[in-house]
């Protein structure tokens, strides 16, 4: 199958490239002209063909990046909280209606968007939300949320419109290797592994390691059926779960006690501060304060009936752990407070063994 | 070098022939005193004695004035008269060399030429005798300095190498760390690095640097011009004087300064270039003093206190480069300060403190930035580490003079312990301890999933100890064989942070120690033992040991065993925790843990391939402070400035020239 693929730098993206690479699809990364690139050779895609496109440039770049293909996947936006809402809505929403006309333009059969699990909202007592459960209401959420609830909507009229199969994945947060900036998934573990409190927060979360996340988008470019929407998720924990096994595995122990929304808003709040005085970006913001105690908890049932089946919780958090320790995202003085544990250490040196 | 005196003789160290350890104190009145006097200590005789062709004379000065007379420095007529007298004495060519310092990062015009020329030089004497001024950070040479030297590694100015009599030519003034400044500081300005604070006084103990300095380029003749003082508390940064009418000549530089220290009416050894390099350059017993030594009158004498403080402010990289421009007195047309935040903060001190006669609205300033700095360096040791500047430092000691016995020695010495340490109790996980004769005797063994032919390709054995927690600087001599090799000896100097880390705020300082070390390698062993036999600051008697890399299977097992005491910081002192045994027990594995835990997590990141070192490295750009906060306060404002906008009322109508008001309609 012919495939092009937006965001091929970002997280999902070049997981994405590195699955569709290994099905032995035709694949071109489709990336910003001021993408880095030299980073694709972590991911072994150095040798895939590259197209040059903004989703937000000339129309006529993007149509001619996907001349030939058969399936985009779009998975380039922007992943922040606490941000520019306006740039964010921009990117996803403008962004995916070029998409759609580039694609439809260029004889494309099929797009795959990708969404979000909180397009479905978030439930406050802990239930387990399906993919049946209809795009959540806008009302008080953050600008992400609603930016990608707008996508969604935007996308499955205009696909209608333009005649396009439309398969909508919705990745839980993602965690994993990634060639581009951390973005908020990852960074939930480097702030538990910097802080020095080591403190966790009600609520939960469900986690999933990327690179399945970019095996399903293949998958889904294939098999998936038209204008659903596909759960892409892992395990639901606690934070609480999450954090102890961050501990664990990062060697730097607790969580020692649990904070609640609203120290955990003037940490946020201090951090921004920080971070506006010292020059560097801040790991956490108000926004994600305000999304503590919600249970973003989630059943992937649909995407499972297709074959998918994700790496456990802890596997990922292995995985992007080795990935992260070695990483200059991890200041060095939070590394030399690390004792990586040993599944960490065995994980790495058998994939370098192999 | 002409037949001219050899480096230790300018310092009465150990050498051959007689010493010439006589200094002359001269009162000046009279100018033809002068000449007298350098003529007493030896001047011409110096000259006479080097090769006719080889009698080109390199004269050093600080060029440290900020205003047109500033008595921190020499004025330019009176350095030319210097040189007439060179050439009288029968120099065939003289330069005037010095060299840019700190200032120049943060004031206009501080490059040497220019410096010269608002300073009135005019490259020929009223005795027209021509003479050139150079930069001695314009051509540099690299290898002078040896392994081992505090400077190995930096560059060394060619001219001054070249002369073939180099003069220190200083001028005498007070000075708030060392209570005064003569020839050991105006040394500093042979050094090209024109970041002087920070390279040679800060990175490295400028003792040390000095030291160096007369070891490896050492001055052949000295002179204070004592002719006037800069004085006051603040030395080179007021420019207030008093009339003196003394010069110092000597062809000991050291000496010279003694004398200086006692004409001010000091103890000379306050002064810690005094003190360090006369560790490293013993003077002889025997002195010779020519003069009188009696103190000048109305010189300042600066409280300990106040001493203390200027000793934090100026070792602080963050609280002395942000102070010092908005401390220094300074002609802003000839010396403008290139940073708006540091003009603005002078200009509000000086309304300060202008009027302040007593000067106590300085002297509380200058006691707040010493205490800033103290509280800055402690957060720094806690917090912050990678701010801190990384040390350079010398060996310390002759690694040639200890005996080969004493590394065999060594070996066995610790190996003796194993048995005594296996048999203590488990403290913790991996860590036993006890204690024989008031040392620490400990083991700390942990297995790593790394696999060992990985793990000693990333971790040097030879190194191991710099790749120790909260290593902040240090030096590896090798002595003999390989440090590759199977079999090899060393000498190392490392500075540690104090251990644990919240002794700073005790004032504890940091552990520096000097150790002979024996590597050996053996198929599936990598060892480095290591034994201290010396440290510069007293902050151990005891810290030796032994580290095992040990094949294991699939993976590394890392075994330390040594015995440790370290000198507690005197708070520490007032208690003898050993009353209660549980504290003591509790303090002990909390410290041990923590700098184990650490240290191999350091081994770890080595194996990823990441940079261990804390501290800002010779190589490392760094933000002036006050510039990082200019980019803080850019963008605050960046961020407040739509708030500010809306708050801001709108601009009021203007009435036209006909007297009527342009109203925009409601929407």
């Amino acid at each position: 199958m012919r495939i092009a693929v937006t965001g091929a730098t970002g997280l999902i993206g070049a997981h994405v490239v590195r699955a569709a690479v290994a099905a032995g699809d035709d694949t071109t990364a489709v990336v910003r002209s001021y993408s880095r690139r030299d980073s694709f050779d972590s991911f072994d895609i150095a040798k895939t063909p590259i197209a040059v496109a903004d989703v937000l440039g000339p129309m006529a770049l993007l149509t001619n990046a996907f001349s030939g293909a058969e399936v985009v996947i779009h998975t380039a936006a922007t992943f922040a909280f606490g941000g520019d809402a306006e740039a964010l809505h921009r990117v996803a929403v403008q962004g995916t209606e070029n998409v759609l006309r580039a694609a439809a333009a260029a004889g494309v059969r099929r797009v795959v968007v990708t969404s979000s699990a909180v397009v479905f909202g978030y439930s406050s007592a802990g239930e387990v939300i399906d993919d049946d459960r209809g795009l959540a209401d806008t009302a008080g959420q953050p600008a992400y949320v609603i930016a990608k609830i707008e996508q969604d909507r935007l996308a499955l009229d205009l696909a209608d419109r333009l005649g396009l199969e439309l398969v909508l994945p919705c990745p839980t947060m993602s965690i994993g290797q990634t060639v581009s900036e951390l973005g908020p998934s990852n960074a939930l573990i480097v702030t538990y592994l910097t802080d020095p409190t080591r403190s966790t927060y009600p609520g939960g979360c469900n986690l999933v390691a990327a690179a399945d996340v970019g095996e399903a988008h293949v998958m889904l470019a294939k098999a998936g059926a038209a204008g659903a929407h596909y759960l892409l998720g892992s395990e639901n924990l606690l934070w609480s779960q999450i954090h102890a096994l961050i501990g664990v595995l990062g060697g730097v122990g607790g969580p020692h006690w649990e904070i609640g929304a609203n120290v955990a808003k003037l940490a946020a709040r201090s951090q921004t501060i920080i971070g506006l005085l010292s020059g560097r970006a801040s790991l956490s913001s108000v926004e994600q304060a305000n999304m503590m105690g919600r249970y973003y908890w989630y059943d992937h049932g649909r995407a499972a009936a297709l074959g998918y089946r994700p790496r456990s919780v802890v596997t990922a958090l292995i995985e992007a752990i080795s990935w992260l320790a070695a990483s200059p995202h991890i200041p060095r003085e939070a590394r030399t407070n690390m004792h990586l544990a040993e599944a960490v250490h065995r994980f790495r040196y058998d994939e370098l063994t192999q | 070098m002409g037949g001219l005196a050899e480096a230790d003789d300018t310092v009465g160290g150990p050498h051959e022939g007689p010493p010439d350890v006589s200094v002359v104190i001269a009162d000046v009145a009279e100018p033809r005193n002068i000449a007298a006097a350098l003529d007493q200590a030896g001047l011409s005789g110096l000259i006479a004695a080097a090769d006719v062709d080889r009698r080109s004379v390199v004269v050093l000065v600080d060029m440290a004035g900020f205003s047109a007379g500033d008595p921190a420095q020499l004025e330019a007529a009176a350095v030319e008269q210097f040189v007439d007298l060179l050439f009288e004495a029968g120099a065939a060519s003289v330069v005037v060399a010095s060299s840019a310092d700190s200032s120049s990062l943060w004031a206009g015009n501080r490059d040497v030429y220019a410096r010269a020329e608002l300073a009135g030089y005019r490259y020929v004497t009223d005795g027209d005798n021509p003479y050139d001024i150079i930069d001695l950070g314009d051509e540099t040479r690299a290898g002078v300095f040896p392994e081992g030297s505090v400077l190995f590694g930096t560059p060394a100015s060619q001219a001054w190498l070249d002369g073939d009599l180099r003069i220190v030519l200083a001028a005498l003034r007070c000075d708030p760390a060392d209570g005064f400044s003569g020839g050991l500081r105006t040394l500093l300005s042979a050094l090209p690095l024109a970041d002087k604070t920070l390279e040679y006084c800060q990175r490295r103990d400028a003792g040390e640097v000095i030291s160096a300095v007369l070891s490896a380029m050492p001055p052949h003749f000295t002179i204070l011009d004592g002719r006037r003082i800069a004085r006051g508390l603040d030395g080179d940064q007021s420019h207030s004087e008093m009339d003196a009418g003394v010069v110092i000549a000597s062809r000991s530089i050291l000496l010279a300064d003694i004398a200086a220290g006692l004409k001010l009416g000091l103890d000379p050894y306050t002064s810690n270039l005094v003190r360090r390099v006369s560790q490293a350059h013993p003077l002889p017993a025997a002195q010779r003093f020519f003069g009188d030594l009696s103190a000048l009158e109305g010189v300042p004498v600066a409280a300990p206190i106040q001493v203390r403080a200027a000793r934090a402010r100026q070792a602080s990289r963050t609280i002395g480069d942000l102070i010092e421009p908005w401390r220094q007195e300074h002609d802003p047309v000839l010396f403008p300060l290139k940073r708006p935040l540091d003009a603005r903060a002078h200009a509000a001190i000086t309304g300060l403190v202008g009027d302040d006669v007593a000067g106590g609205w300085k002297l509380a300033l200058d006691l707040m930035a010493g205490a800033a700095a103290d509280v800055v360096r402690s957060w720094q040791f806690l917090f912050d580490k990678n701010t801190l500047v990384r040390r350079a430092v010398s060996l310390g000691f002759d690694p040639g003079a200890v005996p080969a016995s004493a590394y065999d020695d060594m070996v066995e010495e610790l190996d003796s312990l194993v048995p005594i340490v296996s048999s203590a109790p488990e403290r913790a996980d991996g860590l036993r301890w006890r204690k024989i004769n008031g040392e620490i005797v400990f083991s700390y063994i942990r297995d790593l999933a790394i696999p060992f032919d990985r793990f000693v390709a990333a971790v040097d054995v030879s190194r191991a100890i710099q790749f120790m927690s909260d290593y902040i600087g240090g030096v590896i001599v090798p002595v003999e064989g390989d440090p590759a090799g199977p079999l090899a000896r060393q000498a190392e100097r490392n500075l540690y942070l104090p251990q644990p880390n919240y002794l700073v705020l005790y004032g504890g300082q940091p552990i520096d120690v000097s150790k002979i070390e024996v590597v050996r390698r053996l198929e599936g062993s990598h060892q480095l033992y290591w034994k201290t036999i010396l440290s510069a600051n007293d902050s151990a008697t005891a810290d030796d040991g032994v580290i095992t890399f040990q094949r294991t299977g699939a993976g590394t097992r890392v075994s330390i065993v040594g015995k440790q005491a370290f000198t507690l910081p005197p708070f520490w002192k007032l208690f003898d925790i050993s009353l209660v045994p549980d504290l003591e027990i509790n303090l002990t594995n909390h410290a041990y843990t923590t700098f184990f835990g650490r240290t191999l997590a350091n081994f770890e990141a080595l194996v990823e391939g990441r940079d261990v070192a804390i501290g800002v490295g010779p190589d490392t750009p760094v933000l002036a402070p006050a510039t990082s906060i200019e980019h803080a306060v850019r963008r605050v404002v960046d961020v407040a400035e739509p708030w500010l906008t809306a708050l801001r009322p709108p601009p009021r109508a203007q009435a036209d020239e006909r007297g009527f008001v342009h109203v925009a309609p409601e929407e």
